[in-house]
């Protein structure tokens, strides 16, 4: 009896432990996990993949006549943005302005690549001429005012700002008012916009990244909140489309339609989709490398407008 | 099974259940630092 009793605690505490870990995995570890590859994991985006100057590169090449030459500007910025930024030093620069070691751009390169969050600190610290981004966070602004820069914004493209589910989500349509009802807490429960009986864990992307700063415009001074007991129900995400759709293109996620618009390149160029954001070239004012000029003028043209629309974004013009 | 194998075997399996749950909290708490929202959102968030 008394060895029934003890291989029987034994047996409950081995159980004990067994059950919280698996609880732990099934709640958190397993939706942390990223699928995508290793290199999505480290840099965001595939370099190599939109490398400028590689035959087998998936960067946008057309034929134009300008060209940049002496002192090259260097780019840097978004990674949604990167193969746009990518195709303009392709079409205008030099081929040997751009060194790849295999993981990623040398300091020598005029192509950089450092994210959102970096390069509006790299353009105003003078690591970067110019950098493609989306609007800048009010911290970004702050700290160009701190270092006594001015930074001019050029717009070049427009791009839609989309709200992504699970693909399970019963839900394919949300208001702009229930957005940010969700995400300022009103609403906390997939049943009061159309879904199921669920929690609503409206996830949110870290401080100064471009579609936080966008979502921060979005919500127009409303306060955001995360819901505590997130984790137990279905998120909701933002992104930018193309970031979604083409450069990640993960199977698993689905793009909502907006007061009903669905997401398409027609209903985003003819206005109808409601959430569309313009992308910048971005560059000290007191910057005297002329070839920034030069550059923006040329983005702005027919053939660099053609790279911002053949990479799958909307032409400024 | 004596007293003292009794309380050993105990011990061993509360150190190592501690252990596992600690590595699996630290683990978790790894990928919650470096998943994307759209890896997040695609496994079940």
């Amino acid at each position: 009896m008394k060895l029934f009793q003890q291989l029987s605690t034994l047996f409950l505490l081995i159980m004990c432990f067994v059950g919280f870990d698996i609880s732990v995995y099934n709640l958190f570890t397993k939706r942390y996990i990223n699928n995508t590859s290793e290199q999505m994991q480290a840099k965001s985006i595939e370099l190599d993949k939109y490398l400028p100057f590689e035959e087998n590169s998936e960067v946008i090449k057309i034929d134009t006549d300008f060209r940049l030459s002496g002192d090259l500007p260097v780019v840097d910025g978004a990674a949604a943005l990167y193969p746009v930024f990518s195709g303009f030093v392709n079409a205008v620069y030099p081929k040997d302005s751009v060194i790849f070691d295999g993981e990623n751009f040398t300091p020598e390169s005029s192509l950089q690549y450092t994210n959102t969050l970096r390069a509006y600190k790299s353009v105003v610290d003078g690591g970067a001429d110019i950098i493609f981004c989306a609007e800048p966070s009010a911290e970004q602004l702050e700290y160009a005012d701190e270092q006594g820069v001015e930074l001019e914004f050029v717009p070049i493209g427009k791009e839609a700002f989309v709200f992504i589910v699970n693909n399970e989500n019963p839900v394919d349509n949300l208001t702009v008012e229930q957005i940010r009802g969700i995400y300022s807490g009103k609403y906390k429960n997939w049943s009061q916009v159309g879904g199921d009986n669920t929690i609503i864990d409206p996830v949110q992307r870290i401080e100064g990244s471009g579609s936080q700063s966008v979502m921060v415009s979005f919500m127009d001074g409303i306060p955001m909140k995360k819901n505590l007991f997130g984790f137990m129900g279905r998120a909701v995400g933002f992104s930018f489309r193309y970031y979604v759709s083409e450069i990640v293109d993960n199977g698993g996620v689905k793009m909502l339609s907006v007061n009903g618009v669905y997401l398409d390149k027609e209903n985003i160029l003819s206005g109808n989709y409601p959430i569309t954001v313009d992308f910048y070239a971005v560059y000290r004012k007191d910057n005297p490398n002329i070839n920034i000029k030069l550059l923006t003028d040329w983005i702005l043209s027919d053939d660099g407008q053609q790279i911002v629309e053949q990479s799958g974004y909307i032409p400024y013009y | 099974m004596s007293d003292k194998l009794f309380r050993s075997i105990l011990i061993i399996i509360l150190i190592i259940g501690a252990v596992s749950t600690a590595v699996l909290v630290a683990y978790t708490y790894y990928l919650h630092e470096h998943c994307s929202i759209i890896s997040y959102i695609a496994n079940g968030g």
